[in-house]
């Protein structure tokens, strides 16, 4: 009796690994896709430079390090909802359209909602990633960048600031996207 | 006094603003008062250098010249200009000794100057880790089969671009028109120099195109660059084909040589040697042994040894059961073998010459008391083996008939309990006389034409059983029966009886 639970639990143990699986080559693919979509679109939201407003976020340079491809999932993840908050601020003083924000919007929070969905089965690892010390520096980033918009108000020089600031997110994330292959 | 102040003020910003200059850096602020001119500024690594090249929206004009400054995003650095790219009229500059920094944001300020009046700027920020990849430039040498693609890798002095390359790989594509036959990734990190690499397999007088790119996001790909490959093309295709024809002439040679070495050796090929047992040539006639014609046929009169036998009274046309008649002594003293169903009690007695016709061996105690009632009054012939001329004549018929029944190994008795049918019978040849009918005794053949010894064609039977006595082996046989099926007593182990001497009793009868 013993040996024929031993071997339910095996065997479903094994369906579940197989079943839970990610298929980090498609969800490669998938992201570059997304990720380009979202630049060509951030292309087009010009603006004048101030060099007078630019400022240092720190950004956490262990993030263009190797890493797993879980963590690596979940440090986009974790990216791309960031800068979906980002620019759900007040833009209005940079004249941007806001139809390209609305679609560059809409392509970042179907990218994180779709990391989210294949990335609820591994809780356990992600509970490993939330308390690392990457996903800690990580929100502080994003911490300083909102805290920045707000005390600039939100002008047009400092949205040019965030704005380059995202670009350098968005290679990060095709850095983390290339931890995906094998 | 105030006016000595301003002087000195303005000659003091000027010398600061001449130093500046030659240190080649100025606050950042420096061109914020210039009007922005729309462009577009982008960055790429060609040839192992890191590319900065930038396009006016408007082109009108007259020709402008261009200063390119720059610097960082994330420190409160002075805008730095480049020294190659000062007051000129490309549209690009290589910043690959300038911008070090991958992971940076570098601000990039292009100052277009038109004629001495129109200055304005061009502006935007970029990270060179994001560069995009140009393919190099490549030749293309075509052959009868293959392609010879030959592209040039500078040496390599940036981070960035050494990273840049390792990470993205490098594909050579294949074509034949409009498909993608196949996609080669050869590993150029550590090149440097010429670098070739050979399609191979190719088809000739196929138009084959060939395109380089890194796969990137976006990826760059180089125009495709075809070729018809022509027969004939490549003296290596006429080395080819000697050596191929000189292989393909060694291995007919060598496959020749050893068919004709096993032959002689006897492997292969072998003569057909068989014994005539085994020689089954005329196999369908050992199944179904041809129908002598019957005037080819001597008739032979088989007579036992010593024993002048009574005739039997053949009758097949009424399908009586002759083999069941008690035979009746002829006139002449002898007898003609008939058919008997029923086996005689004797067996190991061979030399008698019973009436009885070709018989089967039976070595049966009932069978011969079975033979003797049917005998009716013959006496018992006696159960001595090798019995021969010297047995006493009058010896009863079952005894004979026993002789005779032992001679020959027993078969099928079932054909023989069947009147009108052929029926086998086995004779021993050593105990009996043979005399040829021949013509003068035509009279006498006829009156025993029915006693006359027919040889059976039975279904399950065959000539060999039929055996003529002899110690000549070479005795012609009947037409029907081939040579190697004749047997003698000889062969008989147990029952013949081979100290039997031919003795002529005249009356053109051997006695052997």
């Amino acid at each position: 009796m013993n040996n024929r639970w031993i071997l339910h639990a095996a065997f479903l143990l094994c369906f579940s690994t197989t079943a839970l699986s990610i298929n980090y080559e498609q969800l490669q693919l998938q992201q570059r896709t997304n990720l380009r979509k979202c630049q060509k679109l951030l292309e087009q939201l010009n603006g004048k430079i101030n060099l007078t407003y630019r400022t240092d976020f720190k950004i956490p340079m262990e993030m263009t390090e190797k890493m797993q491809k879980s963590h690596s999932a979940f440090a986009i993840q974790e990216m791309l909802q960031n800068v979906f908050l980002v620019f759900r601020n007040n833009f209005s003083s940079t004249g941007w359209n806001e139809t390209l924000v609305e679609r560059l919007l809409d392509e970042l929070h179907q990218q994180t909602v779709f990391l989210k969905k294949i990335l609820e089965e591994k809780q356990e690892e992600r509970l490993t990633w939330e308390t690392s010390s990457t996903a800690l520096h990580l929100k502080s980033y994003y911490w300083r960048v909102q805290r920045y918009l707000k005390l600039m108000k939100y002008n047009s020089y400092a949205w040019m600031v965030v704005r380059a600031e995202i670009f350098r997110n968005f290679f990060i994330i095709r850095r983390l996207t290339r931890n995906f292959q094998k | 006094m105030r006016s000595g102040r301003t002087v000195s003020a303005i000659g003091l910003l000027s010398l600061c603003l001449v130093v500046c200059m030659s240190l080649e850096t100025i606050p950042p602020s420096a061109f914020d008062g210039y009007p922005d001119e729309l462009c577009t500024i982008n960055i790429t690594i060609r040839n192992s250098r890191l590319i900065l090249s930038w396009e006016l929206k408007n082109k009108s004009g007259p020709s402008a010249n261009y200063t390119l400054w720059y610097t960082v995003m994330s420190k409160d650095e002075n805008l730095t200009k480049v020294k190659n790219c000062s007051d000129t009229t490309k549209s690009s500059c290589d910043v690959t000794d300038k911008w070090l920094e991958g992971m940076e944001s570098y601000v990039a300020i292009v100052i277009v100057r038109r004629g001495d009046l129109t200055v304005c700027r061009c502006s935007d920020y970029m990270v060179p880790a994001n560069a995009p990849l140009e393919p190099p430039e490549f030749e293309i040498v075509g052959f009868t089969d293959h392609i010879n693609v030959t592209m040039e890798f500078p040496p390599v002095t940036s981070k960035i671009i050494r990273e840049r390359m390792r990470s993205t790989p490098f594909v050579i594509k294949e074509q034949i028109g409009d498909s993608v036959r196949k996609k080669h990734e050869p590993k150029v990190n550590n090149v440097t120099g010429n670098f070739t690499f050979v399609l191979r397999d190719l088809l000739p007088k196929t138009n084959y195109c060939v395109s380089l790119y890194f796969d990137d996001d976006p990826a760059i790909k180089s125009p495709l660059k075809c070729i018809v490959l022509q027969p004939g093309q490549e003296s290596g295709l006429s080395e080819f084909a000697k050596v191929g024809g000189i292989t393909s002439c060694l291995i007919v040679m060598v496959f020749v040589s050893t068919i004709i070495i096993l032959k002689r050796i006897g492997y292969i090929c072998l003569k057909d040697n068989l014994p005539n047992v085994l020689n089954f040539r005329h196999f369908l006639t050992w199944i179904f042994p041809e129908r002598s014609p019957s005037e080819a046929i001597d008739r032979l009169e088989i007579i036992p040894t010593n024993k002048k036998k009574r005739l039997w009274n053949y009758d097949y046309e009424d399908g009586s059961d002759s083999d069941e008649e008690v035979p009746t002594a002829s006139v002449t003293g002898y007898t003609m073998h008939g058919l008997t169903g029923k086996p005689l009690q004797q067996t190991s007695d061979t030399s008698a010459s019973p009436e009885d016709p070709l018989h089967e061996e039976d070595s049966g105690a009932e069978e011969s008391d079975e033979a003797g009632a049917g005998a009716g009054a013959e006496p018992q012939l006696p159960t001595e083996a090798g019995a021969g001329p010297s047995e006493d004549p009058s010896g009863p018929y079952e005894r004979r008939k026993s002789v005779l029944e032992d001679s020959f190994p027993r078969e099928d008795n079932s054909s023989m309990d069947e009147p009108g049918d052929n029926i086998i019978f086995n004779v021993n040849l050593n105990s009996v006389f043979l005399r040829v009918l021949h013509d003068e005794d035509a009279s006498e053949t006829l009156s025993l034409a029915e006693d006359t010894i027919l040889l059976d064609e039975g279904p399950h039977r065959t000539e060999s059983d039929l055996r003529i006595a002899g110690g000549d082996r070479t005795q012609p046989p009947l037409p029907s029966l081939p040579s190697q099926d004749l047997w003698t007593e000889d062969g008989s182990s147990e029952k013949s009886d081979t100290s039997d001497s031919d003795a002529d009793v005249g009356d053109g009868y051997i006695m052997r």
